[in-house]
């Protein structure tokens, strides 16, 4: 079983550390926009983008960055980025933009962004934190790929339908086809709630797999920390 | 923190059952007969093949997750839990509904509702309404059309819904693999011949139904109120029996009828052209009696302390009262039902009992917050 890793040296792994599926970060934007392929691929990007460019920024500017106002300086950053890519998005991609909406500029406060230029951005080289991020991004991306392909296939039964809207604007020229399809699909898929259910069987389904690896495994005693209380009763 | 129930949760003066479980349950589907009979013998035979189909997929998927779970099979099953979930589920859904409609709403009932939270006694909702309300969102189309065999809808024509030809189409209809069946005026019949009559009447309001007639469509042989009516005498006939075998206790179905009765008179306005209805009407033209005798009672996910069980019958009568009125749905006990499982938790603590020899502050504890 994976545990969550938020103090350490390493660069964050996509698999054990995974933002979405391990350390159930920044949900809300993976569960509202995954319901289709290219939502969840243009915001999986968009916010891979951001994690990015903030924490080489971050890391670059470590030694100047005050530590009392370091998370203001995180959020400027963040938020500087994310409204480059706002508009650029709106430039150069319109109809997707439009979809993802309100998601875009929410990146800039996404916790799963933010966690990572407090733990690793902020003590290390911009070379690890580069790896850090790109790995960090990728684990999203592919988390939300997983997620939003499931829903669009269980719920309107296509894959990557409207895929022309991932195209810059002046190179989409076919006809979004949003509509279009009459053939009654598994509509409960493209709502929350079953967002949170399969969102829960893919993490089940991940758990399962990390049980099946580490089944030869030797057991390793795992190490609890005592818990710090001012009065302990008894034992917890 | 470890829960010790044995030694906390019980006091000394016990009450000894003989029933188990599954005799319980068994009691339960047996309550059900009048209702189902009625309309069997009204309607055809689409609720009997919906609760049979239910039945058998409910005992096949409940075996394979109490296999999966790796639980003694045996024990678990002859509990007859999955059978009373089936039967609700199989009276809720339109008779008529194909088989991958009961499957799909089955499955999501038995394997997500029920064994994913952890089997029986630990689900928070109650898992047929969970199934009900996952196919109503999914196709609400497929739930809307509430078929009814050919000869039913011909005037004239005695007891015809209850014969072989209406055995026939309504098997046809669950199974279209072996052909198709043959109805009527479908396209009519699809959008009209609705659940209860509080349907046809909130759809009176839209004007399609008064349409329909001026069509020439006759909905049922008879009158489909009289008919519904009976129906519901069934559903209240086998609650009472329930209540008088102290299977469920009175504090729940009394506090829904009380407040659904109370809400449709305070609303009643006969002369308005507002879609109210009269509490008859909400009482017995609709599904408020097998939803407050047999639905909103499930010992599992309902409240448990008296008090929280009359919040709970209040909360759920309003929710009735407010989705069937002001809603855009048509009927709302599932609704109704799983706000109700939302609240029951916090109902329960809030009315936790007072300690015997303590002041009125001190309540018992949760066994949970029990600390060793």
């Amino acid at each position: 079983m994976s545990e969550l890793q938020l103090n350490s040296s390493q660069a964050s792994s996509p698999w054990t550390n995974n933002p979405v599926l391990v350390q159930l970060l920044g949900l809300s934007p993976v569960l509202a926009i995954s319901t289709t392929l290219v939502n969840g691929l243009g915001l999986g990007i968009s916010t891979a983008l951001v994690m990015l460019l903030s924490s080489v920024t971050v890391s670059t500017l470590r030694t100047k960055i005050n530590q009392r106002w370091r998370f203001t300086w995180y959020l400027l950053i963040t938020a500087s980025y994310t409204t480059i890519l706002d508009s650029l998005l709106q430039w150069f991609y319109s109809p997707l933009h439009r979809e993802l909406g309100i998601y875009i500029p929410l990146i800039c406060c996404n916790f799963a962004v933010l966690i990572r230029l407090e733990v690793h951005a902020i003590n290390h080289h911009w070379r690890s934190a580069l790896k850090d991020a790109a790995l960090t991004g990728s684990g999203f991306i592919v988390a939300i790929v997983a997620l939003s392909s499931l829903r669009e296939l269980i719920g309107r039964g296509t894959l990557l339908a409207d895929w022309q809207l991932l195209l810059p604007v002046s190179q989409a020229t076919a006809v979004i086809s949003k509509g279009s399809n009459t053939t009654e699909y598994f509509d409960f898929a493209l709502l929350l709630p079953a967002a949170f259910i399969l969102l829960g069987l893919l993490i089940a389904g991940k758990n399962l797999i990390d049980c099946k690896l580490n089944e030869n495994a030797p057991v390793t005693a795992r190490e609890i920390e005592p818990i710090k209380r001012a009065r302990v009763t008894g034992g917890l | 923190m470890q829960t010790q129930p044995s030694a906390i949760g019980i006091s000394s003066p016990m009450q000894h059952s003989q029933r188990s479980t599954g005799r319980l349950m068994l009691l339960v589907i047996a309550a059900c007969i009048p209702g189902v009979a009625t309309a069997t013998w009204y309607f055809g035979f689409g609720v009997l093949i919906n609760i049979m189909l239910a039945a058998s997929m409910a005992i096949i998927l409940e075996a394979c997750a109490l296999k999966l779970r790796g639980r003694d099979m045996r024990q678990h099953l002859s509990d007859n839990s999955a059978l009373v979930t089936a039967v609700l589920f199989g009276i809720a859904i339109p008779p008529g509904a194909s088989w991958w409609l009961v499957a799909m709403g089955i499955f999501f009932a038995i394997v997500i509702a029920k064994h994913i939270y952890g089997g029986l006694g630990q689900n928070l909702f109650n898992p047929a309404m969970c199934g009900y309300v996952l196919l109503l969102l999914s196709f609400p189309v497929e739930m809307t059309s509430w078929h009814i065999p050919n000869d039913a809808l011909v005037d004239g024509s005695s007891f015809s819904a209850f014969s072989l030809a209406g055995l026939r189409q309504s098997l046809l209809l669950s199974m279209p693999v072996f052909g198709s069946a043959q109805m009527s005026s479908p396209d009519s019949i699809d959008g009209l011949a609705m659940a209860t009559p509080l349907i046809e009447f909130k759809m009176a309001g839209t004007g399609a139904l008064l349409a329909a007639w001026d069509a020439g469509v006759s909905l049922f042989s008879r009158d489909s109120g009289a008919a519904w009516e009976l129906v519901n005498m069934g559903y209240l006939c086998g609650g009472l029996f329930l209540i008088y075998k102290r299977i469920i206790s009175w504090h729940i179905p009394c506090a829904i009828i009380a407040t659904v009765t109370m809400m449709s008179m305070l609303f009643y306005a006969p002369d308005s052209s507002a879609v109210y209805g009269t509490p008859y009407l909400h009482l017995f033209g609709s599904a408020t009696m097998i939803g407050a005798f047999f639905i909103a009672t499930d010992p599992v996910s309902a409240a448990t302390t008296v008090r929280g069980k009359i919040y709970y019958g209040i909360i759920i009568g309003l929710a009735i009262y407010g989705i069937r009125v002001w809603g855009s749905y048509l009927d709302s006990i599932a609704f109704a039902v799983l706000l109700g499982n939302f609240c029951a938790p916090a109902l329960d603590y809030l009315c936790r009992p007072r300690i015997y020899g303590h002041g009125k502050k001190s309540r018992s504890v949760p066994t949970t917050e029990v600390e060793p």
